[in-house]
Protein backbone atom coordinates (compact mmCIF):
# COMPACT_ATOMS: atom_id res chain seq x y z
CA UNK A 1 0.00 0.00 0.00
CA UNK A 2 2.56 2.32 0.92
CA UNK A 3 4.65 1.59 -2.12
CA UNK A 4 1.61 2.44 -4.07
CA UNK A 5 1.04 5.46 -3.32
CA UNK A 6 4.76 6.46 -3.44
CA UNK A 7 4.89 5.27 -6.78
CA UNK A 8 1.32 7.11 -7.48
CA UNK A 9 3.16 10.54 -6.02
CA UNK A 10 6.40 9.70 -7.94
CA UNK A 11 4.53 9.15 -11.21
CA UNK A 12 2.51 12.11 -11.09
CA UNK A 13 5.44 14.32 -9.76
CA UNK A 14 3.13 15.40 -6.94
CA UNK A 15 6.32 16.01 -4.69
CA UNK A 16 9.79 15.87 -5.39
CA UNK A 17 12.88 15.93 -3.79
CA UNK A 18 15.84 17.46 -6.28
CA UNK A 19 19.56 17.33 -5.83
CA UNK A 20 21.30 19.99 -7.83
CA UNK A 21 24.35 21.45 -8.99
CA UNK A 22 25.09 24.61 -11.23
CA UNK A 23 28.51 25.11 -12.31
CA UNK A 24 28.92 28.43 -14.02
CA UNK A 25 32.35 29.01 -15.58
CA UNK A 26 36.25 28.52 -14.18
CA UNK A 27 37.67 30.45 -11.73
CA UNK A 28 40.96 32.17 -12.92
CA UNK A 29 43.74 30.74 -11.59
CA UNK A 30 44.97 32.37 -8.18
CA UNK A 31 48.66 31.82 -8.88
CA UNK A 32 48.90 34.10 -11.90
CA UNK A 33 47.59 37.10 -9.79
CA UNK A 34 50.92 36.61 -7.67
CA UNK A 35 52.57 37.74 -10.97
CA UNK A 36 50.84 40.84 -11.61
CA UNK A 37 52.54 43.94 -9.63
CA UNK A 38 50.32 47.49 -9.01
CA UNK A 39 51.67 50.80 -10.33
CA UNK A 40 53.79 47.97 -12.74
CA UNK A 41 51.77 45.43 -14.64
CA UNK A 42 49.88 47.15 -17.46
CA UNK A 43 46.23 45.92 -18.99
CA UNK A 44 47.76 43.95 -21.82
CA UNK A 45 50.54 41.83 -19.19
CA UNK A 46 46.99 41.23 -16.96
CA UNK A 47 44.60 39.96 -19.69
CA UNK A 48 47.62 37.72 -20.94
CA UNK A 49 47.96 36.13 -17.58
CA UNK A 50 44.31 36.10 -16.47
CA UNK A 51 42.45 35.80 -20.09
CA UNK A 52 39.26 37.76 -21.04
CA UNK A 53 37.94 39.26 -17.89
CA UNK A 54 33.66 38.88 -17.23
CA UNK A 55 33.24 42.39 -16.86
CA UNK A 56 34.64 45.63 -18.44
CA UNK A 57 33.42 48.61 -16.46
CA UNK A 58 34.60 52.39 -16.78
CA UNK A 59 35.31 54.41 -14.02
CA UNK A 60 35.59 58.18 -13.86
CA UNK A 61 38.63 59.53 -15.07
CA UNK A 62 39.38 57.31 -17.74
CA UNK A 63 40.42 54.52 -15.47
CA UNK A 64 38.76 51.46 -15.98
CA UNK A 65 38.09 48.27 -13.72
CA UNK A 66 37.80 44.42 -15.14
CA UNK A 67 36.24 41.45 -13.14
CA UNK A 68 36.94 37.83 -13.45
CA UNK A 69 34.24 35.81 -11.92
CA UNK A 70 32.48 32.32 -11.53
CA UNK A 71 29.71 30.14 -8.60
CA UNK A 72 28.89 26.94 -8.19
CA UNK A 73 26.57 25.64 -6.07
CA UNK A 74 24.75 22.56 -5.34
CA UNK A 75 22.32 21.54 -2.41
CA UNK A 76 18.85 19.51 -1.91
CA UNK A 77 15.51 21.02 -2.66
CA UNK A 78 12.38 19.06 -1.45
CA UNK A 79 8.72 20.06 -1.93
CA UNK A 80 5.68 19.60 -4.17
CA UNK A 81 5.20 20.39 -7.74
CA UNK A 82 3.15 19.75 -10.84
CA UNK A 83 6.38 20.50 -13.15
CA UNK A 84 9.89 18.94 -12.46
CA UNK A 85 11.30 20.75 -14.92
CA UNK A 86 9.96 24.48 -13.34
CA UNK A 87 12.51 26.90 -12.10
CA UNK A 88 15.34 25.17 -13.91
CA UNK A 89 16.74 28.27 -16.57
CA UNK A 90 19.79 26.75 -17.86
CA UNK A 91 20.29 30.32 -20.01
CA UNK A 92 23.05 32.28 -19.33
CA UNK A 93 22.82 35.71 -17.20
CA UNK A 94 25.42 38.05 -16.98
CA UNK A 95 23.27 39.77 -14.32
CA UNK A 96 23.04 36.55 -12.32
CA UNK A 97 27.32 36.07 -13.13
CA UNK A 98 27.79 38.92 -11.23
CA UNK A 99 25.18 38.77 -8.28
CA UNK A 100 25.95 35.52 -7.55
CA UNK A 101 30.25 35.06 -8.61
CA UNK A 102 33.32 35.59 -6.57
CA UNK A 103 36.37 36.49 -7.95
CA UNK A 104 38.86 39.29 -8.20
CA UNK A 105 38.40 43.25 -9.55
CA UNK A 106 41.30 44.41 -11.07
CA UNK A 107 41.35 48.18 -10.89
CA UNK A 108 43.72 50.17 -13.62
CA UNK A 109 44.49 53.80 -14.15
CA UNK A 110 43.81 56.59 -16.61
CA UNK A 111 46.99 54.98 -18.12
CA UNK A 112 46.07 51.11 -18.03
CA UNK A 113 48.55 50.69 -15.16
CA UNK A 114 47.28 48.36 -12.73
CA UNK A 115 45.81 49.85 -9.12
CA UNK A 116 45.01 46.97 -7.14
CA UNK A 117 43.26 43.61 -6.79
CA UNK A 118 40.60 42.65 -4.70
CA UNK A 119 38.66 39.88 -4.06
CA UNK A 120 35.28 39.05 -2.93
CA UNK A 121 31.50 39.12 -4.00
CA UNK A 122 31.77 40.67 -7.67
CA UNK A 123 28.14 42.77 -6.69
CA UNK A 124 29.97 43.99 -3.56
CA UNK A 125 33.43 45.08 -5.20
CA UNK A 126 31.12 46.76 -8.15
CA UNK A 127 29.37 48.92 -6.02
CA UNK A 128 33.11 50.44 -4.74
CA UNK A 129 33.29 53.09 -8.14
CA UNK A 130 31.12 54.57 -10.21
CA UNK A 131 30.74 52.93 -13.27
CA UNK A 132 28.32 53.51 -16.55
CA UNK A 133 25.99 51.12 -17.65
CA UNK A 134 27.09 49.06 -20.84
CA UNK A 135 25.71 49.69 -24.33
CA UNK A 136 23.94 46.99 -26.67
CA UNK A 137 25.24 46.50 -30.46
CA UNK A 138 22.06 45.95 -32.53
CA UNK B 1 -1.92 -7.17 -2.00
CA UNK B 2 -1.67 -8.79 -5.04
CA UNK B 3 -3.10 -5.63 -7.07
CA UNK B 4 -1.01 -3.05 -5.21
CA UNK B 5 2.09 -5.03 -6.06
CA UNK B 6 0.28 -5.51 -10.25
CA UNK B 7 -0.50 -1.34 -9.95
CA UNK B 8 3.38 -0.93 -8.74
CA UNK B 9 5.04 -2.50 -11.66
CA UNK B 10 2.60 -0.97 -14.10
CA UNK B 11 3.77 2.84 -12.56
CA UNK B 12 7.29 1.78 -11.67
CA UNK B 13 8.61 2.26 -16.04
CA UNK B 14 6.49 5.87 -15.32
CA UNK B 15 8.51 6.98 -12.50
CA UNK B 16 11.82 7.24 -13.74
CA UNK B 17 13.19 8.86 -16.45
CA UNK B 18 16.77 10.73 -17.92
CA UNK B 19 17.39 13.63 -20.11
CA UNK B 20 20.52 15.49 -21.48
CA UNK B 21 19.98 18.97 -23.14
CA UNK B 22 22.61 21.43 -24.53
CA UNK B 23 21.90 25.10 -24.82
CA UNK B 24 24.46 27.35 -26.88
CA UNK B 25 24.44 30.90 -27.36
CA UNK B 26 25.75 32.62 -30.52
CA UNK B 27 28.97 30.76 -32.60
CA UNK B 28 32.01 29.59 -30.93
CA UNK B 29 34.72 31.73 -30.70
CA UNK B 30 38.08 30.93 -33.51
CA UNK B 31 41.58 30.52 -32.50
CA UNK B 32 42.91 30.41 -35.91
CA UNK B 33 41.42 34.27 -35.95
CA UNK B 34 42.50 35.51 -32.61
CA UNK B 35 45.86 34.60 -33.43
CA UNK B 36 45.69 37.01 -36.03
CA UNK B 37 45.40 40.10 -33.61
CA UNK B 38 47.82 42.28 -32.72
CA UNK B 39 48.56 45.46 -31.17
CA UNK B 40 47.90 48.38 -33.51
CA UNK B 41 45.05 46.79 -35.58
CA UNK B 42 42.19 49.11 -36.54
CA UNK B 43 38.97 48.40 -35.21
CA UNK B 44 37.63 48.61 -39.12
CA UNK B 45 40.42 45.58 -39.46
CA UNK B 46 39.24 44.03 -36.50
CA UNK B 47 35.34 43.77 -37.57
CA UNK B 48 36.60 42.34 -41.10
CA UNK B 49 38.42 39.92 -39.39
CA UNK B 50 35.47 38.91 -36.29
CA UNK B 51 32.61 40.68 -37.70
CA UNK B 52 30.15 42.67 -35.02
CA UNK B 53 31.04 42.11 -31.24
CA UNK B 54 28.26 41.60 -28.62
CA UNK B 55 28.82 44.20 -26.71
CA UNK B 56 30.19 47.56 -26.42
CA UNK B 57 31.71 49.54 -23.42
CA UNK B 58 33.11 53.07 -23.71
CA UNK B 59 36.08 53.86 -21.68
CA UNK B 60 36.06 57.79 -22.11
CA UNK B 61 37.65 58.37 -25.69
CA UNK B 62 38.61 54.37 -25.72
CA UNK B 63 36.65 51.63 -26.20
CA UNK B 64 36.17 47.42 -25.40
CA UNK B 65 34.33 45.10 -27.20
CA UNK B 66 33.14 41.99 -26.27
CA UNK B 67 32.68 38.52 -28.38
CA UNK B 68 31.31 35.42 -26.58
CA UNK B 69 30.35 32.17 -26.63
CA UNK B 70 28.47 29.69 -24.01
CA UNK B 71 27.73 26.41 -24.30
CA UNK B 72 25.29 24.54 -20.97
CA UNK B 73 24.94 21.12 -20.71
CA UNK B 74 22.26 19.66 -18.53
CA UNK B 75 21.97 15.82 -16.89
CA UNK B 76 19.36 14.70 -15.34
CA UNK B 77 18.06 11.27 -13.80
CA UNK B 78 14.58 10.81 -11.81
CA UNK B 79 14.20 7.55 -10.07
CA UNK B 80 10.47 8.00 -8.45
CA UNK B 81 10.62 11.16 -6.25
CA UNK B 82 14.48 11.86 -7.16
CA UNK B 83 16.16 13.93 -9.31
CA UNK B 84 19.48 14.46 -9.81
CA UNK B 85 20.42 17.49 -11.87
CA UNK B 86 23.62 19.38 -13.21
CA UNK B 87 24.20 22.18 -15.12
CA UNK B 88 27.72 22.97 -16.80
CA UNK B 89 28.17 26.53 -18.41
CA UNK B 90 31.30 26.67 -19.78
CA UNK B 91 32.36 30.36 -22.01
CA UNK B 92 34.64 31.40 -24.77
CA UNK B 93 35.36 34.81 -24.42
CA UNK B 94 37.28 37.93 -26.28
CA UNK B 95 38.02 41.78 -25.08
CA UNK B 96 39.43 43.66 -26.85
CA UNK B 97 40.57 46.94 -26.07
CA UNK B 98 40.76 50.27 -28.24
CA UNK B 99 43.11 53.17 -27.77
CA UNK B 100 41.48 56.99 -28.14
CA UNK B 101 43.13 56.43 -31.95
CA UNK B 102 40.50 53.52 -32.61
CA UNK B 103 43.57 51.12 -32.44
CA UNK B 104 44.09 47.48 -30.94
CA UNK B 105 45.99 48.05 -27.49
CA UNK B 106 45.42 44.84 -25.67
CA UNK B 107 43.26 42.07 -25.86
CA UNK B 108 42.53 38.56 -24.06
CA UNK B 109 40.76 35.75 -24.86
CA UNK B 110 39.76 32.78 -22.45
CA UNK B 111 38.14 29.74 -24.64
CA UNK B 112 36.81 27.39 -22.53
CA UNK B 113 33.20 26.60 -23.97
CA UNK B 114 34.64 23.19 -25.14
CA UNK B 115 35.19 21.74 -21.55
CA UNK B 116 31.02 21.64 -20.92
CA UNK B 117 30.05 18.22 -19.63
CA UNK B 118 27.41 16.18 -19.14
CA UNK B 119 27.82 14.25 -15.98
CA UNK B 120 25.68 13.65 -13.14
CA UNK B 121 25.92 16.41 -10.13
CA UNK B 122 28.18 13.89 -7.37
CA UNK B 123 30.82 13.02 -10.43
CA UNK B 124 33.99 15.43 -9.98
CA UNK B 125 33.89 18.23 -12.86
CA UNK B 126 36.40 20.77 -13.84
CA UNK B 127 38.18 20.35 -10.32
Amino acid sequence: MILACGLALGASSCVKAQYERHIVLEPVQTDELQHLVPGESDLAQCLARLGAPNFVWERSGDSIAIAYGAYRHQGWQVGASVNVTRGVNASFDYGELEALSRGYVLLFDERWKLESVSEGLLRDLSTKFERTPPQSVE
Amino acid sequence: MRTFALAALLLLPLAQGCFLTRDTTNQPLQEERIVQLGPGLSSAEVLELLGGPMEVVQLGRRSAWRYDHQRTKRTGLTLFVVTALNTDTQEDRLWLFFNEYDRLAAFGSTLQASSSEWVLPWVDSHE
